[in-house]
């Protein structure tokens, strides 16, 4: 197990951890924007950057994916720091200057507007709805379009996905809530011809999706888009019948 | 026929040989991009028409670039008995006489530019001569390639064979020595020795990084795992650039020879090349490199008998700036997007679908067939101190001869610029130089005197990057040339780290500020301060060097920055800050702006200077380039 020091303070560390990790265990707050403990790192952020001293060398690293060796010698806090997360917030704010986890964030770290021309975007590019639509739903229905200052997140080439599963795993894991889904009870769609009537359907409104729900055979309420209780149901093995009843008919 | 024993390659070999200096006439045409472009394969086409109808026996053939850019289509021509004499420019109109004069068994004194007694040969013990005895007294007149000052203080490792062989013959590629090397590696060294060997050379990445190859590779064979991969790097990206590009379509198997050492020397089994798609005719000549390969038996199972396996795959890019990153290239050749991620573990150690993988660029493999042919000790004699043997080097931008060279590490930038690309156009004067692409630094021209050499160039700012020089005269705007390279950055960014995505966009603005004349000192400030949080904290190398052109601008050209707050461009280049007038007292009323104004913006009577109407002015400048008495001012 390695031993290391993070501001002064020795801590032995399980082999394998990150500094983060490490120091967040042991009550160092180290901010953070694209982290999640769910999924693997992913470093984009910056804003976890400490100072790491190796012996030989001392130099920048981010704390998230930086795994913790013997006798490194870890700062998070000083005067470059803390300037480039000031900057790196500064960065977020321009570009997201009406995002309340942005904001929340900056407040902590000291910084109260920014000295750019304002934009006002609400994704901050995190990945963590990408990661957590790959790593863990499995469904890779989303994913990053474009690059350099274009880059966005979408469905393939903007249009309906049809890998989504409407589970809203990406709704939950944004840190600025700028994914939304909602679940409507009469959808409709128009045509020049006339209307047909699809009923309850889950709409995943940044993806260009809609998926129609499935009603319980009982009492005819909705339970989850259909797809994706075929996709679960399948991956779990389960019977063709067996998701047919919602919860409360269930019991 | 496969190639199994050194017997069998020394066969091949006397093959190799007679394509090379068959009994005929052997006419060379230079069929690189560059050459193509300069319309190449239309010289190829008249001269095969011209020689049937005049019934000259002779062989075409074509090879790839001999780095005389301007002087191109370039053509060679060996005659049996003969010094071999390169010709240029020869374009379609010529080639009728230039025949004439060769099939008479003359020379077209007229369109010669060099004679060579001897092949350029790295390998052979005896370089093989083209005339016997003394040079013919009506040839005398023609420089001799010792002689001319383009190629006196090159040396040519990579580009050994540029020029002289058909790029497309693997035959001629063996006759100049070619897969020796291989065959000496696998067969009386061990893969230990093969390192050690290339550790002792102390070649270093050619590709901007400039790490030690031996270190690299040492590290990647003792990394614990079972498949290892060796990757090459044809995705220099950089604008105005085409080292690699021109190595590639002139001797592609160098590289691929390189590679299948590598692949022996580190313990893999199988190599990738990741090539930009901006390279289709590189992309040809290396598929067809692989399949001789692979038919002689220098590529699959059992390679010459040593119980080596290796096979080499392509794979085609889209051609983003960013996957000549490592990590990011590595990504794109496992099917993801191409985004950079950190390397605490190296990729020598985990790379490659978590493998360790030994990326190398492309001009770094050209240099190890010719390291394990010619032994360390002979390529480390060559360079500087700490910076060994020679780099090619593009020279482009407000240069006479726009050229390919490659010089030994060490020399001046001076001479190659001087030498080689021949100075700054006539009226025009050297304001600055920029090496090492969007990555690099923008150095003023007193700093010419700049050795070529990786330390050297640390300490000034800049770095070698792929090769490229670039020369900026006095026309040129500072400020216009940091948004230049800030606004290319800004959409090679892949996006995923703060510092680069945001950080770019907001450079590009405050650079912006400044084309328009409302820049300020604050400016200067903030830049210098979002210069440092990028510096220090983005993820790869593209954001962490993305500020250095207008940080280097700002540090050399000061003044022009300066000007621009006071809402003047001196250079008459930013829209924003100019007017164009007519100088009636310079013009000859010659009218050749009245004809370029795309607007009709300019008008007036043979005879009078024309008056321009500032109502219909678009600010294009095409007015300014065309005339010649520069009577168009700013």
């Amino acid at each position: 197990m390695p031993q290391l020091t993070i501001d002064g303070k020795q801590i032995t560390a399980p082999v394998g951890a990150t500094i983060l990790q490490v120091a967040r265990e042991n009550g160092i707050d180290i901010p953070t924007f694209c982290h999640h403990e769910a999924l693997e790192p992913w470093g984009a952020c910056r804003l976890c950057i400490v100072e790491v001293d190796e012996g030989s060398r001392t130099r920048l690293v981010t704390s998230c994916n930086f795994p913790v060796k013997e006798g490194l010698a870890v700062t998070t806090k000083n005067k470059s720091i803390i300037a480039i997360r000031k900057m790196i917030i500064e960065l977020l704010l321009t570009r997201c200057p009406n995002a309340q986890a942005v904001r929340q964030m900056a407040d902590k770290l000291g910084v109260t507007g920014t000295r750019f021309p304002i934009e006002n975007e609400f994704c901050i590019l995190c990945g963590m709805c990408v990661r957590v639509c790959k790593e863990i739903v499995g469904a890779q229905a989303i994913s990053f379009a474009s690059r350099g200052g274009n880059k966005k997140v979408a469905s393939p080439f903007f249009k309906r996905s049809g890998d989504c599963i409407g589970c809203g795993a990406c709704v939950y894991v944004c840190p600025t809530q700028c994914i939304t889904m909602n679940d409507v009870t009469e959808a409709t769609d128009v045509y020049a011809e006339g209307t047909e009537q699809v009923g309850y359907a889950r709409v995943m409104n940044n993806w260009r999706t809609r998926l129609p729900l499935k009603v319980c055979k009982s009492c005819g309420n909705p339970i989850a888009p259909e797809f994706q209780l075929q996709v679960l149901g399948k991956k779990a093995g389960l019977a063709p019948d067996a998701l047919d009843l919602c919860q409360g008919c269930k019991e | 026929m496969r190639i199994s024993t050194a017997a069998d390659l020394e066969r091949l070999k006397q093959e190799g040989h007679k394509q090379l200096h068959p009994d005929t006439v052997r006419i060379m045409v230079g069929t690189a991009t560059c050459c193509l472009a300069r319309g190449a394969g239309k010289v190829i086409k008249a001269i095969e028409r011209e020689a049937a109808a005049q019934k000259f026996a002779c062989t075409i053939v074509p090879v790839g670039c001999i780095g005389l850019c301007h002087q191109e289509p370039t053509v060679e021509v060996i005659q049996p008995g003969k010094p071999r004499i390169a010709y240029g420019p020869v374009t379609v109109e010529d080639v009728p006489e230039f025949i004439k004069a060769l099939a008479a068994g003359g020379v077209d004194k007229k369109r010669a530019l060099f004679r060579s007694e001897q092949e350029y040969s790295l390998f052979a013990a005896e370089p093989y001569r083209y005339a016997q005895g003394a040079v013919a007294d009506d040839l005398k007149e023609i420089p001799a390639y010792s002689d001319v000052p383009f190629y006196k203080k090159q040396v040519k490792i990579c580009l050994r064979n540029a020029g002289t062989i058909n790029p497309e013959s693997i035959e001629e590629y063996i006759a100049m020595g070619g897969y020796a090397a291989l065959a000496k590696a696998v067969t009386q060294m061990t893969p230990e020795q093969v390192i050690h060997e290339v550790t002792k050379s102390n070649l270093r990445g050619r590709g901007g990084g400039g790490f030690s190859t031996g270190k690299k590779w040492t590290e990647c064979r003792k990394a614990p795992g079972g498949q290892r991969y060796v990757l090459c790097n044809v995705s220099e990206g950089d604008p105005g650039i085409g080292m690699h590009k021109s190595l590639l379509e002139s001797d592609p198997h160098t590289v691929l020879e390189g590679l299948i050492i590598g692949g022996y020397a580190i313990g893999a089994a199988q190599g990738y090349i990741y090539i930009s798609s901006g390279y289709p005719l590189g992309l040809k000549r290396l598929q067809k490199a692989i399949e001789q390969a692979a038919a002689y038996g220098l590529l699959g199972t059992n390679i010459l008998g040593s119980g080596f396996n290796f096979t080499v795959t392509i794979k085609e890019g889209g051609g983003a700036y960013v996957c000549g990153e490592s990590t990011a290239l590595m990504a794109g050749l496992e099917g993801r997007i191409g985004e950079p991620r950190p390397k605490y573990i190296h990729t020598a150690v985990k790379g490659l679908w978590d493998s360790p993988s030994d990326l190398n660029n492309v001009e770094t493999w050209a240099n190890v067939p010719v390291i394990i042919g010619k032994g360390a000790d002979w390529f480390s004699g060559i360079g500087t101190g700490s910076s060994k043997g020679t780099k090619v080097i593009g020279i482009s931008g407000s240069v006479k001869t726009p050229c390919l060279v490659e010089v030994p590490m060490g020399t001046l930038f001076k001479e190659i610029f001087n030498e080689m690309g021949g100075g700054v156009p006539a009226k025009r004067k050297l304001k600055a130089f920029q090496t090492g692409g969007p990555s690099g630094g923008v150095l003023p021209a007193r700093m010419l005197s700049l050795n070529l050499d990786y330390e050297e160039m640390g300490k000034a700012g800049t770095n070698l990057g792929s090769g490229g020089f670039i020369a900026i005269d006095d026309r040129a705007c500072m400020v216009d040339i940091a948004r230049f390279f800030t606004q290319f950055l800004l959409e090679e960014s892949c996006g995923k780290c703060v510092p680069c995505r945001e950080g770019v966009k907001r450079l590009l603005q405050l650079i912006n500020n400044f084309t328009i004349g409302i820049g300020t000192e604050e400016h200067l400030t903030l830049i210098k301060e979002l210069a440092f949080a990028m510096e220090k904290a983005s993820l790869c190398d593209l954001g962490k060097t993305a500020p250095s052109v207008v940080q280097y601008a700002i540090k050399y050209f000061k003044d022009e920055f300066e000007a621009h707050m006071q809402g003047q461009c001196p250079a008459g280049v930013c829209k924003d800050l100019i007017l164009y007038s007519i100088d009636a007292k310079l013009c000859t009323a010659c009218g050749a702006c009245i004809r370029a104004c795309p607007v009709n913006a300019i008008s007036g009577d043979p005879g009078s200077a024309p008056t321009l109407d500032m109502k219909k002015c678009i600010k294009c400048g095409a007015c300014k380039e065309v005339c010649d008495v520069e009577a168009i001012t700013t």
